[in-house]
């Protein structure tokens, strides 16, 4: 391996550690050149010089560790966890809202018992009927009233977790603007795309292959609400894809 | 002379560079890797790359300091021994000794109840 190549990599497992790692990486050049410069000095030929000075300066990876664990800010972390956690919720509520957007579509679009109606064998007591008469008086049946009630409420349980969600997103832009300042601050866009990735792309898969299931066995009372939820994280695990494509695309030319 | 290289000496290498920083003065890692070799008949030829880290921490822990030397026909980094550095040392060295001494009294004992048993 030459020197310089030892230099790529070294510099390739600092990628995050700003001005230590820059400082290190200048560091090991100064080291690397004066090395060869020795050897160059005692008789060997340059490029054996080179490849003794690569060998002695060993591996860059621990180099790499080292450096990490010598400039651990704890706080840093902490802050960055918090930042992270935050926006991790406010893409979950978001979540949510878009889920609720598309239940009240589904059901606009399908009937309100597509997205809240009762499985097979439910029923009501008389009483309950007639609460859910009392709010829904021109529903044709009980099993109506109900789902048009139901539907209601998953709508507006999501709907009211994505305001939760665009108030909390507020309030970070907030934050960092007038308290929150520097980067210490900024959340870690990886972690948040990572379990973004991992939870919405569950969601996604489990609950929209439970919908697609029952819609093929011809089961589509209550299906609704499963596949607004699939459909709504599907879309953020796409977003969450591109970017993290985009993001290695940039990271991986040679 | 016995390699210690695969032997851990990730608790030492503070007490060794600080050592050897007080010994040459103000040196560039380069500089301190190879004294320490030379200081050492060898006997400890780390991977040369790991005296960074080990810098980096000291200086964190303001044992030394370091700044950017423009003399050389490059930019190199030069460390210096604090005050902090110094006492540090002391007390590391100090803590070296018990040890060092109780280990050989230690090792001692078990070589003569070998030879008598």
């Amino acid at each position: 391996m030459s020197v310089d190549r030892l230099l790529d990599n070294l510099f390739d497992d600092l990628s995050g550690t700003g001005a230590a790692g820059r400082r290190t990486l200048a560091e090991a050049e100064d080291h690397l050149r004066a090395a060869v410069a020795d050897g160059v000095e005692r008789g060997l030929p340059t490029e054996q010089a080179e490849a003794e000075a690569v060998r002695r300066f060993g591996e860059t990876r621990p180099v790499a560790a080292g450096i990490r664990r010598a400039h651990l800010d704890l706080r840093a972390v902490a802050r960055k966890a918090f930042t992270g956690t935050w926006v991790v919720g406010i893409v979950g509520l978001l979540t949510l809202g878009l889920s609720g957007a598309l239940s009240e579509a589904f059901g606009r679009i399908f009937g309100a018992g597509f997205v809240a109606g009762d499985r097979i064998g439910v029923t009501y007591t008389a009483s309950r009927c007639d609460d859910y008469f009392e709010y829904f008086p021109n529903a044709g049946s009980c099993g109506e009233a109900a789902a048009l009630h139901h539907w209601g409420e998953v709508v507006q349980g999501r709907v009211l977790a994505g305001i939760l969600g665009v108030l909390a997103l507020l309030t970070l832009l907030f934050a960092r603007r007038f308290i929150l300042r520097g980067s210490s601050w900024a959340a870690p866009v990886p972690f948040v795309v990572t379990v973004a990735l991992a939870a919405l792309g569950g969601v996604a898969v489990l609950l929209g292959g439970v919908s697609l299931m029952e819609i093929a066995f011809g089961q589509t009372s209550g299906t609704g609400v499963n596949l607004s939820d699939a459909i709504a994280a599907g879309l953020v695990f796409l977003a969450a894809l591109v970017w993290t494509l985009r993001y290695l695309r940039r990271r991986a030319f040679a | 002379m016995p390699s210690f290289l695969g032997m851990d000496l990730r608790g030492h290498l503070d007490l060794l560079l600080l050592a050897t920083l007080a010994r040459t003065g103000p040196s560039h890692g380069y500089a301190l890797i190879t004294a320490l070799r030379d200081n050492s008949s060898g006997t400890f030829d780390l991977p040369e790359g790991t005296v960074y880290p080990a810098l980096h921490r000291l200086e964190r822990d303001g044992s030394v300091v370091s700044r950017w030397s423009e003399d050389a026909p490059r930019r190199r980094r030069v460390y210096e021994l604090t005050q902090s550095g110094r006492a540090a040392l002391t007390d590391r060295e100090r803590e070296w000794t018990v040890f060092a001494r109780a280990v050989t009294q230690v090792s001692k004992l078990s070589l003569r109840a070998g030879v008598f048993a």
